[in-house]
């Protein structure tokens, strides 16, 4: 038997077609086969059976190569379309970056700003879901889609100071591994400097706080630079409402400046009121330009958002629906709307079609997007409220525990209050200062008497030495002082007498009530609780305690651990069985998140209802597993607390329901109350009497925020459509999903870095990677290494890995390999930049089990197409042909098709297929036959909207440009009025010209997409076959 | 049009077509002591997959025929399922057992172990067959052929390979160690070839009767020429094949590897150098043994020790069945480390065992062979350990293997299973790769299965001691 293959003959492996290589040896016979050693490359010299080698041809199309058989298998598959999804210069419409790419659980209601946001023309929303349902985590998403479509140069984040270092710059490095830097003042200053001398090349990743960008200095440099900002996130952004602020002044600047724009606020949007108006406003002037407008597109509204609900009840009421488009179409936002007679005439379809269920349902989603688009306001505000999510909401559940003190301990509150305010009058303070100063030791009180006890006994035994009292008597004081003199002196004494004498196991009523529930939900089963106070000498007091009483505790306060170490902290108590109490001050556990816990102990309460709501706000959020979250509530008899915040706070039922939306007056009301009842000495009756106003004005509020909430679902809207729309995305796999991306890198790995180590756990989804030289080599080359220094080392690293978004959010530590991770979008590149070589397989041979063809051989063609629009859009289309050339599959079906296909595929058990030539030939005719058809169909649907879309594209741009224009122009003249240098007067000309030219460049470009084109391109082709599931 | 025109030309179109006229398939043939497992591969192709057996036997997983024959009542001799099947109900001691061993114990003391060819031959004694006859070669090679052709009716079955041409080749494992010049080598590879001689020569199915004519017919034809392009049946280490998942793996790392297939009749234990400078030069890791040992203690032992504690809650020893057994053993392996008092007994005396076979001359001998190639202790503080075969997941197998056999080592082993290849197709996640591993490795070419260098070959890899540094003499440095 001759040997069919020469040393030095370029040969393809048929098994593995990525392997292409050289034959340097002929090899032995062996069982009747020929065997060659190949040399290729990177992944070695193996020995290759002479069946599995073919003389290695390229090939440029899919069909040609399907055509000569050039056939690869799944895994080729796979890997080519990944990479295609992969590619970001051309971003797929039909898929959702995003996904599977944060460090976050997955919840489909945060993906509806995402698509909102993608589907406006302006890119500008105003979302204000409801608190709880992060709101952090829905503007990360949008920023790591939009990180994932282009290259995002500056962006700003804008928040309250407390959120700055507290919330933003971890959320967005924990979990969208977003470096941002927090801002002062002068940095920002330094920014813009910058900026001015040279607007192409500065950079920003920014976080800055309302309070530095409201300054004269920044808002005066901002107004004359006007730089350009990819994307701007004013957090709570109701601190923008009041017109005539410095704080909005800032807003309406920055949506000058940025080509997009975000706005984040839970506070409820008052219908007709000037608030949401002059959140809008800022958003888009042009829209929205007074609150008469924005009353009216409200109302013109109202039809359109009750047939959305119509079309998305069970069964849709079709007939209802129509009447009020038909309401809906005298508008005069509405009636020249495109859209509208092709929804009038989907809904007369499917009115029509009840027998049909496939079809009806077809009608009634694409209904429902359209209606969606003619909505006069989904484009540009979204929100979503807790009844409205379909993941389970916990219930809250308030148990007061009554605490009596004994004896001594209402002895010791006796002294220590009589002692106070002895101390306070000596001062000759104001009433409300002396009633602070005689507040606070008894709140400290009532949080925790022995914490009291051992702070006295350090302060008196300081004071003894240090002859305080001094300090209040004044030389030359009359007599008069001299008996005050004597009465502090005589408390002082008394107090001093109760210390010494305070047992070393003193009472500790309290306690001794807390360790005993602690203690029955213990026998419970596993015990986790939180216990939060205001005090940290309470929360130290308790942790000893607790260890002694055998309890494992974390404590975490302002000032241990260090904010680095928290996360980590609160990591090994959700751990670690052994741990089972977490004691917290409110600033310990700010911004992070408790949901693994559903018991909570208020051991004091704070004066302040938000700080309430805050504490509740960590246990109760979206991911909470337990249907009921327990809050215990301290109150000890006969103290301020009980007398005012319990009957208070049992009023407006805090601990039962989530009073978020009430941030904006109840703090003012209760800061009101407490004023009241601390500045003036009122009588039991008249505090009682003052509390039942504070309550009936915030439960009056509350009714009025329901209504007003209730009205707010009637005329923005009710995004059904967008849920469906999340669904579509999960079903179609319309994303990169993790087990795409290990195959993809562990294909890369096999072929270019042999010797690098990947192994990874399907199941626990965790893994370790050890790059070798070759990745780290790789890596350096791509210029990828600063953003993952840690994959170099001079030992070979061992790197804990997940593909996982889930793991990854559970395990902050691990390294999460997703699609915008910087390796997979190095190997990406690395494809990209010579496909033909480095992917040399675009003819595949797979295998499924699905239920959605029968049972057969199919071909299949992939295309990449190139819609040239308004909305410019990459589509992947797949037509699938039978063995009779008959049409099998298409458009929507086929991406469904297209789903399985690449996450399920199998390769092929045997490769004994391959095609006739000429009958192949005429598979692809008929495959672009149809294709042509299909892009027709897509020239006709993208037609309907262009124009129109085109030209609020083209407004909004002008209308952009213009501004800076005539800004910049107002510059100048007032330049040369005020006679400045030439070199100046020559910078801002410059700069109008080139504002002038880009706003050419622009609209020439957009123009050129009146008449809707569409490109297209073989992506790849292929043998199917199905087998039953 | 032109899709009429073809209709019109050709009738109903067959476009897509079948490629090769003769498909070459690749048999691994995992010959264990009480079972055999086989996978299968398309040279050429990228799947291996198991071979599974309908034969519903209850303790005998359905990816295992096992590797017995028994004589019925008419004196009739049954093989492999048929045997199994008539063995079900009696002792488990019952039948013409652990095949391997008695060849191999007839030809290596080393492997021999009484009680097993004491079981062997009393069987047929009671049986009134001839010893001489019915040897344990001529029984084993039977055997194999039996299985060679179960594996190639499963084969021309798949669905894929109906009615196609196909050209089997069949590796075997077989039990070679680091003593390698035994004769157990020459003889395995003699029955191997007369398995696949009885097997080219028999018909459709494999009949008792017809099989023990055959077998006499063939016996002095079959000789083992690996070299010849005609020669379908080759002899591999097992050792070699077990490992060959791994070397292709990602996962693989250089340095020192131990793999234990504790199996039902036999332990292999092989202990290899992984060499190469792992990710940093451009050289391939070149896979050395140091030692490789089939210990003739497996699972059986456990069984054995299980059979007797049923037997302690019955009248008498020995008379449980083997389903029994299994159950037993599957109750222990499920309250491995519960307190639970039904088993705790059972257990710590499965510890003790496992202990006593950690402890036992073979196994730490096949330790100390491996150290005279590396002849430095803290060179074997890090060793990684793979655990396969029947008994990998028995109680506390993972916890006694940890364990370094020299006892001044403070470390611990990091024990785990063998990486599962993403080629390898478990038929719908019914057949473990972990007890499929050797098929796997066997279902390799043998051109391919990789560069490996046999304890017998292996150099000694002690690293020179550093040079000490002399200091010359005073009196060689200055005048005196």
């Amino acid at each position: 038997m001759a040997a069919k293959y020469s040393p030095g003959d370029e040969v393809q492996s048929i098994s593995d077609p990525s392997r292409i290589g050289t034959i340097v040896q002929v090899c032995e016979i062996h069982a009747g086969i020929q065997w060659y050693r190949v040399s290729f490359g990177a992944a070695g010299r193996p020995k290759v059976a002479e069946v599995d080698l073919r003389p290695y041809v390229r090939a440029a199309s899919p069909e040609e190569n399907l055509r000569v058989g050039n056939l690869g298998g799944y895994k080729e598959f796979q890997r080519l379309i990944t990479l295609t999804r992969l590619l970001r210069h051309q971003p797929l419409q039909n898929q959702i970056y995003a996904f599977n790419a944060s460090r976050t659980r997955f919840y489909p209601f945060q993906f509806k700003p995402l698509l909102k946001f993608l589907d406006s023309h302006q890119h500008r929303l105003l979302l204000a879901d409801e608190v709880g349902l992060g709101k952090t985590i829905e503007a990360g998403l949008i920023l790591t889609e939009l990180k994932a479509r282009q290259d995002l140069k500056r962006v700003l984040v804008v928040c309250p100071a407390n959120l700055t270092r507290n919330k933003w710059q971890p959320e967005l490095e924990r979990r969208f591994t977003a470096e941002f830097s927090v801002l002062n003042t002068t940095q920002f200053l330094e920014f813009l400097e910058k900026y001015e001398k040279s607007p192409e090349k500065v950079m920003l990743s920014g976080i800055i706080s309302l309070e530095s960008l409201r300054t004269d200095r920044v808002l005066n440099r901002l107004q004359e630079l006007e730089p350009d900002f990819d994307l701007v996130i004013v957090d709570e952004a109701h601190h923008l409402r009041n017109f005539g602020t410095k704080t909005r002044q800032a807003g309406v600047i920055l949506s000058r400046c940025a080509h997009a724009m975000l706005f984040l606020t839970a506070t409820p949007i008052h219908l007709g009121n000037e608030n949401m108006f002059s959140l809008l406003n800022i958003l888009d002037e042009e829209e929205f330009p007074d609150l008469y407008t924005v009353d009216l597109r409200l109302r013109h509204n109202e039809p359109i958002v009750k047939a959305q609900i119509c079309m998305g009840r069970i069964p849709p009421q079709v007939e209802e629906a129509c009447q009020l488009l038909e309401q809906a179409s005298r508008s005069v936002f509405v009636k020249d709307n495109p859209l509208l007679p092709e929804v009038v005439d989907k809904l007369e379809k499917a009115k029509l079609a009840h027998d049909n269920d496939q079809q009806l349902r077809r009608l009634m989603v694409e209904a429902q997007r359209d209606l969606a688009e003619l909505n006069l306001l989904a484009h540009i505000f979204t929100r979503t409220r807790k009844r409205d999510v379909k993941e389970n909401v916990a219930r809250r559940q308030a148990v007061a525990i009554p605490v009596v003190l004994d004896d001594l301990e209402k002895e010791f509150y006796e002294a220590v209050t009589d002692y106070v305010r002895e101390l306070s009058w000596q001062r000759h303070e104001a009433p409300i200062i002396q009633q602070w100063l005689l507040h606070m030791p008894q709140r400290r009180m009532a949080s925790c008497i022995p914490a009291m006890v051992n702070y006295y006994k350090k302060e008196m035994a300081f004071a003894s030495e240090d002859r305080a009292e001094d300090d209040y008597v004044e030389e030359g004081q009359d007599e008069g002082a001299d008996l005050l003199l004597d009465f502090l002196n005589s408390a002082r004494q008394r107090l001093q007498k109760l210390i010494a004498a305070w047992p070393s196991e003193g009472p500790d009523t309290k306690y001794r009530e807390f360790i005993k529930i602690l203690k029955k939900l213990r026998k419970e089963g596993p015990c986790k609780v939180i216990v939060f106070s205001f005090f940290k000498d309470t929360l130290k007091y308790l942790r000893e305690r607790l260890t002694r009483d055998g309890f494992g505790c974390t404590l975490i306060t302002g000032d241990e651990p260090p904010i680095a170490m928290r996360t980590e902290a609160i990591t090994r108590f959700e751990k670690d069985p052994r741990l089972e109490v977490l004691l917290s001050s409110r600033v310990g556990t700010e911004g992070l998140d408790l949901q693994f816990c559903h018991t909570l102990f208020n051991y004091d309460l704070p004066w302040n209802p938000m700080e309430v709501e805050q504490r509740i706000g960590r246990l109760d959020r979206i991911g909470q597993q337990s249907p009921i979250i327990r809050i215990f509530n301290f109150w000890v008899e006969g103290t301020i607390e009980q007398r005012m915040l319990q009957r208070l706070y049992d009023r407006i039922k805090i601990f039962e329901r989530s009073i978020g939306e009430l941030e904006m007056i109840l703090g003012e009301k209760v800061r009101q109350l407490e004023w009241e009842l601390l500045s003036k000495r009122l009588t039991p009756e008249q505090e009682e009497e003052k509390i039942e106003l504070t309550a009936r004005v915030i439960e009056n509020r509350l009714a009025e925020l329901e209504r007003l909430e209730g009205e707010a679902a009637k005329f923005l809207g009710a995004d059904l459509y967008f849920d469906e729309e999340v669904e579509k995305i999960r079903q179609r796999r319309r994303y990169v999903t993790g087990r795409q991306i290990q195959r993809f890198l562990e294909d890369f790995l096999r072929l270019q870095c042999p010797r690098s180590r990947l192994a990874y756990d399907q199941g626990k989804e965790r893994g370790e990677l050890q790059p070798d030289e070759a990745l780290q080599a790789f890596i350096s080359k791509a210029g990828v290494a600063r953003e993952i220094p840690h994959f170099f080392g001079r030992e070979p690293r061992t790197i804990p890995i997940t593909f996982d978004s889930q793991v990854s959010f559970e395990d902050p530590k691990i390294e999460f390999i997703h699609l915008l991770h910087p390796l997979i979008q190095a190997i990406a590149n690395y494809y990209d930049e010579d496909q033909h070589s480095r992917i040399p397989c675009n003819a595949h041979h797979l295998v499924l089990a699905t239920g959605l063809l029968p049972p057969g051989t199919y071909l299949y063609y992939i295309y990449k197409l190139n819609v040239l629009a308004a909305r410019q859009r990459h589509l992947l289309e797949m037509v699938v042909l039978d063995e009779g050339l008959n049409l099998a599959s298409f458009a929507e079906e086929a991406e469904i098709l297209l789903g399985e296909m690449v996450e399920k595929g199998q390769e092929p058990k045997s490769l004994r297929l391959e095609l006739a030539p000429a009958w192949a030939d005429i598979a692809f005719n008929q495959a672009n036959t149809l294709l042509h058809q299909r892009i027709d169909q897509i020239k006709k649907e993208v037609g309907l909207t262009n124009d129109a879309f085109l030209d609020l594209r083209l407004t909004s741009i002008r209308t952009f440009y213009q501004k800076k224009i005539t800004r910049l122009q107002e510059l100048l003249a007032r330049g040369e009025e005020t006679g400045k240098k030439e070199p100046y007067l020559r910078m801002r000309r410059s700069e109008i010209a080139r504002r002038e030219r880009e706003l050419k460049n622009a609209e020439d470009s957009l123009e050129k997409y009146r008449q809707v084109q569409v490109e297209y391109d073989g992506v790849a082709a292929g043998i199917l076959e199905v087998m039953p599931q | 049009m032109l899709k009429q025109l073809w209709d019109k030309m050709w009738g109903k179109p067959k476009g897509i077509q079948e490629t090769r006229r003769v498909i070459p398939i690749q048999v691994g043939l995992d010959f264990g002591t009480s079972c055999t497992k086989i996978a299968y591969s398309e040279i050429g192709g990228r799947l291996f997959r198991a071979v599974v057996f309908n034969h519903q036997l209850p303790h005998v997983p359905a990816f295992a025929l096992p590797s017995v024959l028994a004589i019925d009542e008419k004196g009739e001799l049954l093989v492999g399922i048929q045997a199994a099947r008539f063995l079900c109900q009696k002792s488990w001691l019952e039948g013409l057992q652990r095949l391997k061993m008695v060849v191999a114990g007839k030809y290596d003391s080393a492997y021999r172990e009484a009680n097993t060819d004491a079981v062997f031959y009393d069987y047929l004694e009671r049986h009134g067959k001839d010893p001489d006859f019915y040897s344990p070669e001529r029984l084993t090679a039977i055997f194999l052929a039996y299985a060679m052709r179960q594996a190639r009716n499963a084969v021309e079955q798949a669905p894929e390979y109906r009615n196609r041409q196909l050209d089997l080749t069949f590796n075997i494992c077989m039990p070679i160690d680091h003593l390698q010049n035994n004769q157990v080598k020459s003889v395995f590879e003699q029955i191997f070839a007369w398995a696949w001689a009885i097997e080219k020569n028999s018909p459709r199915n494999i009949e008792t009767a017809e099989v023990l004519e055959i077998s006499e017919t063939t016996r002095n034809l079959a000789i083992y020429q690996p070299e010849n392009p005609e020669t379908r049946v080759f002899a591999i280490p097992e050792a070699v094949a077990e490992t060959a998942s791994y070397l292709i793996s990602l996962e693989r790392i250089p340095g020192l590897h131990a793999v234990i297939d504790f199996g039902a009749g036999t332990t292999d234990v092989s202990i290899f150098n992984l060499r190469g400078h792992f990710g940093f030069k451009n050289e391939e890791l070149q896979q050395f043994w140091y030692a490789a040992r089939n210990i003739p203690w497996g699972m059986v032992h456990i069984e054995r020790l299980v059979a007797a504690h049923l037997g302690s809650t019955r009248s008498s020893e020995g008379i449980c069945s083997s389903q029994e057994v299994a159950d037993c053993l599957a109750r222990c392996q499920n309250h491995s480390g519960a307190n639970l008092t039904s088993t705790a007994a059972l257990q710590g005396a499965i510890k003790r065992k496992l202990a006593e076979f950690h402890g036992s001359a073979g196994y730490r001998s096949t330790w100390g062979k491996a150290y005279g190639h590396l002849n430095r202790l803290t060179a074997w503080e890090k060793v990684q350990v793979f655990v396969g075969g029947g008994g990998a997941q028995a109680p506390y197998v993972s916890q006694v293997f940890s364990e370094p056999v020299w006892s001044n080592l403070r470390t611990s082993y990091r024990v785990s299973l063998l990486p599962e290849p993403a080629d390898y197709d478990a038929v719908g996640g019914k057949v473990p790769f972990q007890r499929m591993a050797v098929a796997y490795g066997l279902a390799i070419p043998l051109p391919q299965i990789g560069v490996h260098v046999l304890p017998e070959d292996c150099p000694n890899h002690t690293p020179a001691p550093l040079p000490i540094r002399e200091i010359p003499h005073h009196e060689e440095l200055y005048d005196t």
